[in-house]
């Protein structure tokens, strides 16, 4: 049995069927899921978090570099694909002075949009920009609404400042199918394309980290994680600056046939569901296989002892830089997959907080293995869902059957205090996680040990004549 | 004979100190040649140039004939040289064969491509466990092949080490102290396992402290002390010479 | 060339101010590194804790400053003291990675615990609608809920007070609309809004001299030249003083006293000192305590200078870039701090006031693009650049003890 527990494969077997079993079911069925429109969702985010978790634990667990800036990947991601998704036809311009009679509500009443002759408008904007008229779209919206019943105010303007991505030309709205990443296979390029870009940004960033150890190491991919956080969070024409990129039923693609805005997106949502279960077979796989390859030993090696990992003929930059590829690449993967479920990309997901919370994962489940990735994801997101519950004192009264007027909840902002404890009692109780790498195993019997005296191989050639 | 290891003139300086001055060493093809000298010699500082961990002031390191000297580490290993370490550096949370494996590693060819599209069940990854299991049967711990290395006794760390030095395929193997903190027992067993891998064709290049060891295996002793060579030859006459006794400030054991 | 020479001494005396408490905090960090090498990752936290605890006396009990400063170093140092039993004591025999973990997690830990404790008057019901504020007319559609004090609590320096045509008061709150975003001004009736002092007026305001000079950018008003005025603000005089004092007096501590040497001799070897007779536990806990007594100034200087901010975050950039001052200067070393400070200080506070100016000089065309923003980055990219080129700092040695 604890053969069985230390098992990557059944670890990722009994998630898989777990979440075949508790996801969405076939929309022909007509059936709701198991746990609800909100546990799908709540599914969703621990499948993506565990292919964090795969993904950071190669540098982590497989080749012992405490990474504290894994939310660059995450966040570089995201931005790819929904940069990409949202790509414009518009150059970024200067900041426009528009006139608030040019602008007006669409039919929803939710956005706003401008004139023809306004010229290029942005659908989002920063209303704190250097104006102390309006404080927020809801402002100005109401502002619109109440105009409408009292007649009008006097003409005022508003500044905008046009964000390169989020810029649809009024009256060009893009066709889906000629989006370039609209379709299924656009996607996948894209999400392809994030992988690679993060990739590279891992291998560029290990460069200068190269020859680093332990505390050093930690402390520079902090520091690079929140130069990224502040140039995302400032550079608004890249990444959406303020209010971040937004995706919505005309960018959010269709996937294998379904489209997002049709029947409630009922379907669509199944097949995304299922593409990111794949994207998770696919990391475990990717990652295994690396883990049990030359590559994955002499990252072992480098864990355990760089300067005999050297000795013994590795290459340890050359391995490190494909250590910092493979985890980049998942990151990238992970994150645009993340942008698809989160619909608004912020400089939130770039945040040092969130490469700790993946860190928590890790440490938690056990360093160094694939299945304590997986069950430090499900655990701690489940507990992170847990938690936002127990925020609401309304479930709180009616889960624990409390009294009617009790107020009874954890607060949001105990997060904080509960990871930090989570960390601190690990250490001093259970260092190495709940599953954590395990070497020894039975002694070989007399046959297996028959077996290995009687073959032959050529790699073996004591003698100096290899 | 021929000479595999030919050092000229090596020297160091730390600084001020000159921790190792004008050094010229040859290390004969098949042979066991050991380097000897009371502590603070400068052994160790010649060893760690030689296998590229410290960098030469002066003096030339050429190996089979191609200069060693301001190689990197690895690619001194590939070129057939293999060394232990005097603490003895293994990777203690994995099994006894996987540390062998590591040993491997210059003579597999598995890139990072290859390991994603291939995966591990490959010819090259069956061919190099079995491999390591011979190494390991040549340095006498087959039976423990599964077992975490931490686990094992002081001796047969220091025999496992070997053994992944040997799955390199070197043509020298340099042995750092290797009879440190071994009983009497272990230290015959190191000293017919050192013969053995001489027997094999590897040459052999050490440096010791314990003199029974050292007198006893060794073809050619070079001594050192203070950084400079006091005295080379067979063993008998390293044994008497007047020099080496004084250096050492007593009788060596 | 014509320099605003106002501009500049303005700028000049943030840079000392914003070095000194980087100081004050950049010595704990060494101290601690030097003797167990550990990252103390709550450091920043301490700072914060010493800053909040200063606030507190001083504007809700009313204490003089003389009372405040040492009472929260007081505090501080307990602080200090407990993370080193509680935390970092036990896994002293662990490995550096759970060590590095552990103090994070207690970073985490005391920004949570502050957070929670804090209340958050910022936290505006979120079916507030926001305002709109007309050149004539205001309008505020937020009320305070029923029984509720005030619908926000602000500090001085964060509220706009403005009236509109009717003479009614209102006063512009910062208001975050969705976690994530930038915050933006909200605007409510003054008697919803508690405006809460942070500092006398007398503290706050108080000048110690003024020069004036010839400003070369700025138009003439009414035929006179125009010209720049620098006040050397009693706040910043107050800063440096109160800074250069304690550090004055660590160095006396550290080189004069049996406590110090013995603080030393751990630093340089441990086994051989507690040979010695040193009780190690008891001089890396007393580091501690000194480490956090210091960030606790750090902390009150801070909010003389700055007056508000004082939030549960506010120790993470300050304990960061303190660290990388402590990296630059050579971690272990205390002169090595101070020097590294000042420098990441000056770097801070001249990018603040020059970056933009640099930009539009260098890039023609680059007007609107607003560098400030990133003060903190440069001083993180310095810290890289030093860490990968010179771990062991201005100060220190190469070959010396490294990580």
């Amino acid at each position: 049995m604890s053969k069985l527990l230390r098992n990557d494969w059944a670890w990722l077997g009994v998630f898989l069927v777990a979440f075949v079993l508790f996801g969405p079911l076939p929309p022909a069925l007509g059936m709701g899921a198991i746990v609800g429109d909100f546990g799908v969702q709540v599914l969703l985010t621990i499948m993506i978090y565990m292919i964090f978790g795969v993904g950071l634990n190669i540098v982590i667990g497989y080749t012992g570099l405490l990474d504290l800036g894994y939310a660059s990947f995450m966040a570089m991601g995201a931005i790819v694909v929904a940069g990409g998704l949202v790509l414009t036809l518009q150059p970024e311009g200067e900041t426009l002075q528009v006139p608030l009679d040019d602008l007006r509500l669409t039919q929803d009443q939710r956005e706003l949009e401008a004139n023809a002759n306004a010229g290029p408008v942005v659908v989002q904007y920063r209303p704190d920009w250097g104006y102390d008229v309006v404080s927020g779209a809801e402002a100005v919206i109401a502002a619109k609404q109440a105009e409408g019943e009292t007649g009008g105010s006097e003409p005022k303007t508003l500044s905008v400042q046009p964000y390169a991505g989020l810029v649809l030309p009024v009256g060009q709205k893009m066709a889906k199918g000629s989006h370039p990443f609209g379709s299924t296979g656009g996607f996948f390029l894209l999400l392809l394309i994030a992988g690679v870009v993060c990739a590279a940004f891992g291998v560029l960033r290990g460069i200068p980290t190269l020859r680093l150890t332990g505390d050093y190491y930690a402390i520079v991919t902090l520091g690079i994680a929140e130069i990224v956080y502040l140039v995302i969070q400032n550079e608004g024409w890249l990444t959406g600056g303020a209010f971040g990129i937004k995706l919505d039923g005309e960018t959010i693609p269709q996937l294998f046939g379904a489209d997002p805005t049709v029947d409630q997106g009922k379907i669509w949502l199944f097949n995304f569901y299922y593409v990111v279960l794949a994207a998770l077979l696919f990391a475990f796989v990717f990652s295994k296989r690396l883990e049990l390859s030359r590559l994955g030993r002499s990252w072992a090696a480098i864990k355990a002892d760089e300067v005999a990992a050297m000795a013994s003929g590795i290459d340890v930059k050359k391995a490190k830089m494909l250590a910092f590829l493979a985890s980049g690449f998942l990151g990238g993967i992970g994150g645009g997959l993340y942008a698809l479920k989160l619909t608004t990309v912020t400089h939130a997901q770039a945040e040092v907080f969130e490469s700790i919370i993946v860190v928590c994962f890790l440490v938690f489940g056990g360093m160094g293995t694939i299945r304590g990735a997986l069950l430090g994801a499900a655990a701690l997101q489940g507990l992170a869902e847990f938690l936002r519950l127990l925020a609401d004192p309304f479930w709180v009264r009616e889960t624990f059957h409390l009294a009617a007027d009790s107020e009874l909840a954890i607060p949001n902002e105990a997060r904080m205090l509960i990871y930090g404890l989570m960390l601190v009692l690990l250490m001093r109780f259970r260092p190495q996680g709940i599953l954590p790498p395990r070497a020894g195993s039975d002694p070989p019997t007399d046959e297996q040990l028959a077996e290995w005296r009687k073959a032959k191989t050529p790699l073996y050639e004591v003698g100096g004549k290899a | 004979m021929s000479v595999l290891l030919e050092v000229k003139k090596l020297g160091k300086s730390f600084g001020g100190l000159r921790a190792v001055n004008d050094f010229s060493f040859k290390v004969q093809q098949g042979s066991i040649t050991a380097l000897i000298g009371p502590n603070g010699a400068g052994k160790t500082t010649a060893f760690n140039m030689v296998t590229g961990v410290i960098e030469p002031t002066d003096g030339s390191i050429l190996f089979a004939g191609t200069e060693l000297r301001g190689m990197r580490v690895d690619r001194i290993c590939c070129q057939g040289i293999a060394r232990t370490f005097q603490n003895i550096r293994l990777f203690d949370h994995q099994s006894v064969l996987d540390n062998v494996t590591v040993g491997l590693h210059r003579r597999l060819r598995t890139g990072f491509v290859g390991a994603l599209l291939k995966g591990p069940r490959t010819r090259e990854e069956k061919q190099a466990k079995l491999a390591s299991a011979k190494y390991l049967d040549f340095v006498g711990l087959l039976h423990r092949a599964n077992d975490e290395a931490s686990s094992l006794a002081y001796g047969e760390r220091r025999r496992l080490e070997i053994a992944r030095a040997l799955a390199s395929g070197p043509k020298l193997l340099l042995l750092d102290e290797p009879a440190a903190g071994m009983n009497p027992q272990e230290t015959v067993e190191l000293v017919e396992l050192i013969r053995k891998i001489r027997d094999t064709g590897v040459t052999v290049f050490l440096i010791e402290h314990d003199m029974k060891l050292v007198m006893e295996i060794s073809d050619l002793i070079y001594v050192l002390n203070q950084g400079e060579e006091i005295a080379r030859g067979l063993p008998n006459f390293i044994k008497n010479d007047e020099h080496v006794i004084k250096a050492y400030l007593g009788v060596p054991e | 060339m014509d320099i605003d020479w106002g501009y500049f001494l303005k700028t000049l005396c943030n840079a000392l101010s914003e070095g000194s408490i980087y100081a004050l905090i950049a010595v704990g960090y060494t101290m601690v590194y030097g003797i167990i090498k550990l990252i103390n990752f709550a450091h920043g936290e301490v700072y914060m804790i010493g800053a909040m605890v200063s606030v507190w006396l001083f504007v809700e009990q009313q204490l003089p400053l003389l009372a405040v400063i040492p009472l929260s170093m007081l505090v501080c140092a307990g602080l200090g003291l407990f993370l080193d039993t509680v935390a970092y004591k036990p896994l002293r025999k662990s490995t550096r990675l759970a060590a590095l973990i552990t103090a994070i997690g207690m970073s985490l830990i005391l920004q949570g615990v502050v957070q929670l404790i804090t209340p958050n008057y910022h936290a505006l019901p979120s079916d507030t609608t926001a305002t709109v504020v007309g050149e004539e007319k205001v309008e505020a559609l937020a009320e305070p809920r029923a029984g509720a004090e005030a619908v926000a609590k602000v500090r001085p320096d964060q509220a706009r007070p403005v009236t509109d045509a009717s003479n009614k008061e209102f006063v512009g709150v910062s208001w975050r609309i969705k976690a994530g975003t930038d915050p933006v001004t909200v605007w409510l009736p003054r008697d919803a809004v508690k405006i809460e002092q942070g500092l006398p007026d007398v503290l706050d305001r108080s000048v110690v001299g003024e020069v004036a000079f010839a400003a070369p950018a700025q138009e003439d008003v009414d035929g006179e030249p125009a010209i720049s005025i620098f006040r050397l603000p009693l706040k910043d005089v107050l800063v440096w003083i109160t800074a250069f004092a304690m550090m004055g007096g660590l160095h006396l501590l550290v080189q004069k006293t049996k406590i110090g040497k013995a603080m030393r001799a751990c630093a340089l070897d441990q086994t051989t000192a507690s040979l010695m007779g040193v009780n190690v536990n008891r001089v890396i806990a007393f580091t501690f305590m000194v480490g956090s007594a210091m960030a606790a100034v750090a902390g009150i200087l801070y909010s003389i200078k700055v007056g508000g901010n004082i939030f549960f975050r506010m120790g993470y950039y300050p304990g960061v870039i303190a660290f990388a001052a402590a990296v630059l200067g050579g971690i272990g070393h205390l002169k090595g701090a101070l020097v590294g400070a000042m420098l990441l200080g000056f770097a801070s506070s001249f990018w603040q006031g020059y970056a933009n100016w640099g930009l539009h000089t260098l890039v023609p065309g680059s007007g609107g693009k607003d560098l400030s923003p990133y003060n903190f980055a440069f001083c993180f990219l310095v810290m890289i650049v030093v860490i990968v080129f010179r771990p062991y700092g201005l100060l220190g040695r190469a070959g010396a003890d490294r990580a």
